[in-house]
């Protein structure tokens, strides 16, 4: 080693050939002073340094780097285009052939020597590309790389095994395939010839293009280990979007059929696709699956590449003078993995961290048939609901191709007359939109659409807690946390019963968790604004389904938030989470906004805290615990998914400890809540005591997994507190039980026959008229969103027809509403016998009774049979005593009475009630029977068949609007208030008579406007920038003055 | 505070997390333990227990068997509340007998009230009047409907009307009142068809619906079920009529009847004419729409040419003892001992009091009680108090069905008045051991206004009190106001120059608080 420094001691500056060491630099940290120490303190005589720095750089990090070295040249550079396209401009900043480029990322810290070393080299092997020897940064005696090689398809092998110690094993100069662009010092004429980096590559695959390319030249590409340099490698930490797997994928196959020679590409595309399939079946079995799919979608997707590398291949055809045999030579033989492969199994290294947790392929195997049984469990317990469709219970209402058609859906949400209840002019809610955007999505497929909007949100939430572990814990225990998410009775329960407002919370939460974790990474600028537009739609899509579900993500926050200061974390990082929801949930509203003006009614605190209605005993505490509310027979078994949590807090150590605080947290507040609204403590303005076991068995999954990170990920494998941790996460593993079992029937304990069956026997389109249904029950078994009549009885109302999907959504505080309400009210405390007369304006038929879901037997103790609430019996009895409502069905779950003094919804009134319908009050109602001659058919909400009239008077059972119109041979009749607040046209002719609604232009434009704010939150959250700056590849912006000239240069003439 | 995140050791913070986690958890549970604390939850659902059928058992719990005026919610009454009566029916087909609807307007504004009247195979007809504010209106009974009996249904807009019903007879007039609600069980404890006196059972069906009874009765030797009354259909809108005599109840001086509704509502009421064998006249009824453990009766009576018996029908499955207390005070010189008999079940026990040796001639009132109710579970009994007034040679029988303890009340009152002039006109049981002051009020253009002399009469604790009123009294609905609660009956003249009177409950209110 003593030579080359005698070497270059004889050598004076201007002897020295020119070197321009460039560095790009993005947002670095402190330690970026020793990096530029570094190069400040190199030995070599004549060095110049030209600095680019990027958008996220202060203007500080320059007047550090002019401290360190006052002659170096600092620039500016828009954006952050990348690595290759920003180093290209050295080209055209420096002027001169004579010398050498030398290429650093900013968290390259070189020896003093480490210039001088690789210039030594270079002469004496006449290289071209040469590279250090790169080292651990925080342990110098761990090595990094030397050089990389490569095989035929591009895929790299860094000889050197991860945790490596530096014995000098590696330290022979040999000639490699490529130099990480890490530190790559450069012949500046050869980059020039090859044309500088590919500029289509912003990060990660540059370096493999450009050595190549520079093989192809015929120059050597070489590693000096006496060369050393520390790198911090954790670029990933400071960008704001990382390139995505397949991205670096498809920059790898782009650069091998374009660099490989003519005859051989054909033959290497097919290998690669051979060897793309054959990695995803490995993949399958010993880990690595997303690798070998990202590999497998970019190899085939060349194809569409096709041009352009053709147009590279015929630029890099003026320099290749070097036979393809000859590069072939250079590469690998046989497959990188392999040899990576080979070479691990013979060192046999330990491995340590999370992260390395993640690389193991035995983990990830694991890890891997974990999910493949999670997805043989959820198949093989839906196959019922997977060959049928999912039952018409509860809430999951049915989709049809008619009512549930993308086009009729989009339809009523530009017309704007929202047909829920009796129908008003006003902003329809967000689901509906959104149903027909899915319907879009899902081809028309509306029936699949159905079965996934409800199976598919189990599998989301299972997703959510995979992901919101993710960048804490080790795979392993990630998958522990999936699998005790998986394994709550609650969710099997909700899909028995048709709550499908738990499986919302159920699949959202996570979610809720997984944006505050990133927003703890105190992100600033465009990631700030991607994260905040992120958790904006993720609450708004849940929003737009279930209100109340802003109510449970404040919940969750909160209880974050006290854990996290529990567990001592800073206020204010603390506080980063609770602004991000709180933001997340102004921005929710201002998606919905349009439909959630409707809430602006005075009982919006009861939409958004139903809470749950408590109708016999209280469940109790084991049997809430459980999550089976003591339904299962094994249900106990779930008692043991506690244990795994519960020891979290006393097992785990560091970052887990602080999940495991949070886990609690999340887990005992809810639950005592649960508790004291089951015992009737606690009793107005509470969630849904559902919904809050959804928060507690998300702790459950969080805490276990963080135990199972402190046994998994752990080194420290010994001692009686991993023992502990193992029997923790053992015990909570057997809680599975109960889901296992839940599975057997295959439709999750769905019954076979439904209310919805029963409700079959109500007429759809008879002819006598169309006619409103009045449904009546406790919430949780009413099949429409209803609202509160009295006590736990909730009313909801749809039009004649089965009821779909889109029946679900409620409106609130209307005028017709709050007349149908006062008459059952009347009828509830029978202070009237005449309810049917009260009801028949409006329209109303049929007022069904649900007394019980057919197989409901949740939120009561499994030991007693369907029993109905004191308010609900109260209404039944009150409809039994009215004079003029005829029972037509009765069964334990369900009763229907018809009203014998209905009309229909739109119908031509008999003169003696058209006079009638001028006056308004319950009396003239009372006193009189309203009467209609003959219905007019309907053939939407506000339209009608065309139907022949005498003069006379139409009533529509809708709210009164001056924009619903009456056309008669071509007349526009204007309506009138009906019994004073429904809507009348007064025909003074005969003819063919039809109505209309003509659609405001103010909620045209809102529709407008909503759809506008819509996409400019999905472009801040695929942060359409990326595209902007892939756009702008190539041509990377300089925003300092007088950069057109070069302003360096590589002689020795100074 | 020190970031758990950078510790490698089992910290103080989550000892105290696991420790306070543990001590709720711990608390929920000992808490899960106690009973539940909502007994109003555990009372109502109790209650309701499973839903068999919407209309079965649901007629008498917590509710009086007899008709109250609603009053409770006039405050928060909606707009569309009205009260409405069911009149029991009125002989539409004999022109020698009439009857009529006395509509009362205690509020201070006119009300509309409509009438629909219905009977068998006939169409309903409907009709509105207008009933004046304080006033009283009357209106035909039949409506011109040609039918055995014609039913009517009176809603009446708004919390101040009521309604009673009365027959003009030849064999004397008879006030009914007119049940605030339908009901699935009725029973009758007294029947006579002794000497072909003739009792008819008018079961009205107001409802659109059909209704299915079981008619059963019990005569002074058993029990029976006859099969053509059992699932006997009441089509809708319609009134069936059942005369005793011919389902099998002949020549009976015993005669109770039981009518269960298996599906829906219905009325019940019984004419009842009386040919001899002691009993002479003519009384409409309303029956009773369920047991109860107490029964009141304001006045009871023993003397010369009086005879009294208290009909106890016991329709339940289990024998219960009774105990009857005569009330006149709480003068220990005038306590008359209980009488404690026993009611078994299914049967009729008929207690004369002229009789007893014990009781004193002359007025009293009455409290007829299950024995054994401390536990709550007694399912009760109906008791009826038949009263004949000799006068020379002729007989006036008067039956009156007592007053269930939670149609007690403070204020009663009726539409039809009282007959004025009458030495006791106005019967009132106090039925506290507190002193009770009481006032009558007629409500006329002034409203109601107290009745000079009359507007603070005492009650003896536990005792009665007999009103006469002075004659030249306009006719019109009076209301009784007390202190304490209390029941009132009043004497009617019978009409024409028939002798002695018939007996007739006011119509308590239900207050606000009551059940």
């Amino acid at each position: 080693m003593s030579e080359p420094r005698e070497i270059h001691a004889a050598l004076r500056p201007v002897d020295a050939p020119p070197v321009v060491a460039t560095m790009v630099v993005h947002d670095p940290g402190p330690w970026f002073d020793e990096v530029v120490g570094a190069l400040a303190a190199q030995d070599y005589p004549n060095l110049q340094t030209l600095f680019f720095l990027t958008d996220a750089c202060a203007e500080e990090v320059g007047a550090r780097i002019r401290t360190a070295l006052p002659q170096a040249v600092v620039r500016s550079v828009q954006g952050n285009p990348g690595f290759g396209p920003v180093a290209n401009e050295v080209m055209r900043l420096v002027e001169g052939d004579a010398g050498f480029f030398c290429f650093l990322h900013d968290d390259v810290a070189l020896d003093a020597d480490a210039v001088s070393r690789l210039i030594e080299e270079t002469y004496r092997s006449n290289a071209g590309v040469v590279g250090p020897k790169l080292v651990d940064w925080d342990d110098p005696s761990i090595v990094q790389m030397v050089g990389l090689d490569a095989d035929r398809f591009g895929r790299l092998d860094n000889v050197v095994e991860s945790g490596e110690k530096d014995q000098e094993q590696h330290d022979a100069v040999r000639d490699v395939f490529v130099v990480p662009s890490a530190c790559m010092l450069i012949r500046a004429d050869l980059f020039r010839e090859i044309g500088g980096f590919d500029r289509d590559v912003p990060f990660y695959g540059e370096d493999l293009d450009l050595c190549w390319r520079a093989h192809l030249t015929g120059a050597r590409v070489l590693v000096v280990p006496s060369a050393r340099g520390r790198h911090r490698g954790a670029i990933r930490s400071r960008l704001d979007a990382l390139p995505s797997l397949t991205s670096i994928e498809r920059t790898r196959v782009f650069t091998v059929l374009s660099l490989s020679g003519v005859m051989r590409t054909p033959l290497v595309l097919v290998q690669m696709v051979l060897g793309a399939i054959v990695n995803v079946i490995l993949g399958v079995f010993g880990g690595g699956m997303r690798q070998a799919l990202a590999s497998l979608r970019a190899t085939l997707g060349a194809v569409a590449g096709i041009g352009r590398i053709a147009r590279r291949r015929a630029a890099v055809r003026v320099y290749r003078r070097v036979p393809s045999r000859e590069i072939h030579d250079l590469q690998l033989r046989g497959s990188a993995r392999i040899a990576s492969f080979v070479r691990r199994r013979r060192l046999r290294l330990v491995r340590t961290a999370a992260l390395a947790d993640d690389l193991d392929p035995r983990h990830t195997r694991v890890v891997f048939l974990v999910s493949l049984a999670l997805a043989v469990f959820a198949v093989v317990g839906s196959r019922a609901i997977l060959a049928r469709g999912v039952a018409p219970i509860g809430e999951f209402l049915p989709m049809r191709e008619g009512s549930e058609a993308p086009a009729s859906l989009f339809a009523d949400y530009v017309t704007g007359w929202w047909q829920a209840g009796f129908g008003q002019l006003a902003a329809l809610p967000t689901g509906i939109a959104l149903m027909a955007v899915a319907g879009v999505i899902a081809f028309g497929q509306i029936g699949l659409l159905h079965t996934l909007s409800v199976l598919g949100l189990v599998v989301v939430g299972w997703v959510g807690v995979w992901t919101a572990t993710g960048r804490v814990f080790g795979m392993r225990a990630r998958i522990v946390g999936v699998v005790i998410y998986a394994a709550l009775p609650l969710v099997y329960d909700a899909l028995a019963r048709g709550a499908w407002s738990t499986l919302i919370a159920y699949a959202a939460a996570p979610w809720v968790v997984r944006v505050m974790t990133l927003a703890e990474e105190r992100m600033v600028g465009a990631r700030l604004t991607k994260l905040v537009a992120a958790t904006s739609l993720l609450l708004a899509l849940t929003v737009a389904f279930d209100a109340s579900f802003v109510v449970i993500a404040t919940w969750i926050a909160v209880a974050w938030l006290l854990g996290s200061i529990i567990a001592g974390i800073s206020l204010p990082r603390s506080l980063l989470s609770v602004r991000l929801v709180v933001l997340g949930i102004v921005g929710a509203a201002v998606l919905n906004l349009p439909w959630l003006i409707t809430f602006l009614s005075d009982d919006a605190m009861g939409r958004l805290l139903p809470g749950t209605p408590q109708i016999t005993d209280p469940v109790g505490f084991v049997n809430l615990a459980r999550f089976d509310f003591g339904d299962s027979t094994l249900g106990p078994f779930a008692l043991l998914l506690y244990v795994g949590a519960a020891l979290a807090v006393l097992v785990t150590r560091g970052v887990r400890a602080v999940w495991a605080i949070r886990a609690v947290m999340l887990v005992v507040p809810a639950l005592m809540l649960v508790f004291l609204i089951d015992r009737d403590v606690v009793t107005a303005f509470t969630p849904r005591s559902d919904a809050l076991l959804v928060v507690v068995g998300l702790g459950l999954a969080l805490g276990t997994s963080a135990l199972a990170s402190q046994v998994l990920d752990v080194a420290d494998r010994a001692g009686a507190l991993r023992a502990i941790g193992v029997l923790g996460m053992v015990c909570s593993l057997v809680g599975v039980v109960p889901a296992a079992v839940a599975a057997v029937d295959g439709r999750w304990g769905q019954p076979e026959t439904t209310i919805a069956q029963l409700l079959a026997q109500i007429p759809t389109d008879p002819a006598e008229g169309d006619f409103a249904t009045v449904f009546v029950g406790r919430p949780e078994l009413l099949p429409l969103d209803g609202h509160q009549l009295v006590d736990a009885a909730y009313v909801g109302i749809a039009d004649d027809g089965e009821l779909t999907l889109r029946d679900r959504w409620q409106p609130h505080g209307e005028v017709l509403l709050d007349r149908a309400d006062e008459a059952l009210l009347a009828i509830t405390r029978s202070e009237t016998v005449r309810g049917g007369k009260l009801l028949a304006p409006l329209a109303v038929r049929y007022v069904a009774v649900v007394l019980g879901n057919p197989g409901d037997s949740r939120l009561r103790p499994s030991d007693e049979t369907v029993e109905a609430d004191p308010s609900v019996v109260a209404f039944l009895e009150g409809l039994s005593s009215q004079l003029d409502f005829r029972r037509t069905y009765f069964s334990s779950e369900l009763v229907i009475f018809e009203n014998t003094a209905w009309i229909p919804s739109l119908a031509k009134l008999s003169d003696p009630s058209a006079v009638m319908s001028t006056q308004a009050g319950a009396e003239v109602l009372l006193t009189g029977d309203v009467v209609s001659e003959f219905p007019l058919r309907r053939t939407s909400a506000t339209s009608s068949e065309p139907t022949f009239i005498e003069e006379g008077t139409i009533h529509l059972a809708a709210p009164h609007s001056d924009r619903l119109t009456l056309d008669v041979g071509g007349v526009a009749v204007q309506s009138r208030v009906a019994f004073g607040g429904t809507t009348a046209f007064d025909s003074p002719l005969a003819g063919i008579a039809e109505v209309d609604l003509r659609t405001p232009w103010t909620h045209a434009a809102l529709v407008v406007v909503q759809v506008i704010v819509w996409l400019l939150a999905i472009v801040a959250v695929t942060d359409i920038g990326r595209f902007r700056r892939r756009k702008l590849l190539g041509a990377v912006t300089l925003v300092d003055a007088g950069i057109e000239q070069p302003i360096l240069r590589l002689d020795n003439t100074r | 505070m020190n970031d758990l995140g950078t510790r490698t050791h089992l910290t103080v913070r989550q000892l105290i997390v696991a420790l306070i986690a543990f001590v709720l958890v711990v608390g929920m549970v000992v808490f899960d333990r106690r009973p539940s604390n909502d007994s109003a939850r555990d009372d109502v659902t109790g209650g309701v227990a499973l839903i068999e059928s919407p209309d079965a058992g649901s007629a008498s719990r917590g509710r009086a068997t007899i008709p109250m005026i609603d009053v409770a919610s006039d405050d928060n009454r909606s707009e569309f509340a009205a009260s409405t009566w069911f009149c029991p029916g009125v002989p539409a087909n004999d022109g020698s007998i009439s009857g009529s609807l006395v509509l009362g307007n205690r509020g201070e504004e006119d009300v509309a009230a409509t009438i629909t009247h219905y009977g068998l195979g006939v169409e309903p007809i409907e009709s509105t009047v207008s009933v004046p504010a304080r006033s009283t209106v009357t209106v035909d009974a039949d409506g011109g409907l040609q039918a055995p009996f014609v039913s009517t249904i009176v809603e009446i807009f708004g919390a101040n009307g009521s309604v009673e019903q009365f027959i003009t007879h030849p064999a004397g007039n008879a006030t009914t009142m007119c049940a605030d609600r339908t009901s699935s069980e009725w029973y009758f404890a007294d029947g006579f068809t002794a000497a072909d006196s003739i009792e008819n059972i008018v079961l009205s069906n107001p409802f659109s619906d059909a209704s299915v009874v079981n008619v059963s009765f019990v005569t002074k030797e058993s029990g029976r079920e006859p099969q053509n009354l059992q699932g006997l259909v009441v089509p809708p809108r319609s009134v069936l009529t059942l005369q005793m005599g011919a389902q099998g109840a002949r020549n009976e001086p015993v005669l109770a009847v039981a009518v269960r509704a298996s599906s829906g509502r219905i009325v019940a009421g019984r004419s009842q004419h009386y040919l001899g064998q002691g009993r002479l006249g003519y009384v409409m009824n309303l029956g009773s729409m369920g047991l109860a453990t107490d029964w009141w009766f304001a006045d009871g009576e023993k003397g010369d040419g009086v005879t009294e018996q208290l009909v106890m029908f016991n329709p339940a499955a289990d024998d219960q003892q009774v105990s009857v207390v005569f009330l006149n005070g709480n003068d220990p010189a005038t306590a008359i001992e209980p009488l404690v008999v026993s009611a078994p079940a299914g049967r009729v026990t008929v207690v004369d009091t002229s009789l007893l040796p014990g009781l004193p001639a002359g007025r009293y009132g009455i409290n007829v009680s299950v024995v054994d109710d401390l536990t709550g579970t007694a399912a009760g009994i109906v008791v009826e108090q038949v009263i004949n007034r000799r006068v020379g040679n002729t007989v006036g029988t008067s039956v009156v069905l007592g007053t269930p303890s939670l149609a007690l009340s403070t204020v009663w009152s009726a539409p039809s008045g009282f007959t004025p002039g009458l030495p006791d006109s106005l019967v009132v049981l106090n039925a506290t051991p507190d002193e009770a002051t009481v006032s009558i009020e007629q409500v006329g253009p002034a409203g109601a206004v107290a009745i000079v002399g009359f507007e603070s009469i005492t009650v003896p604790a536990a005792g009665i009190v007999v009103i006469a009123t002075p004659p030249g009294l306009p006719q019109g609905e009076f209301i009784v106001r007390a202190s304490e609660p209390v029941v009132v009956q009043r004497m009617l003249s019978r009409g024409g120059e028939l002798v002695g009177r018939t007996t007739a409950l006011g119509l308590p209110h239900r207050l606000p608080g009551a059940p």
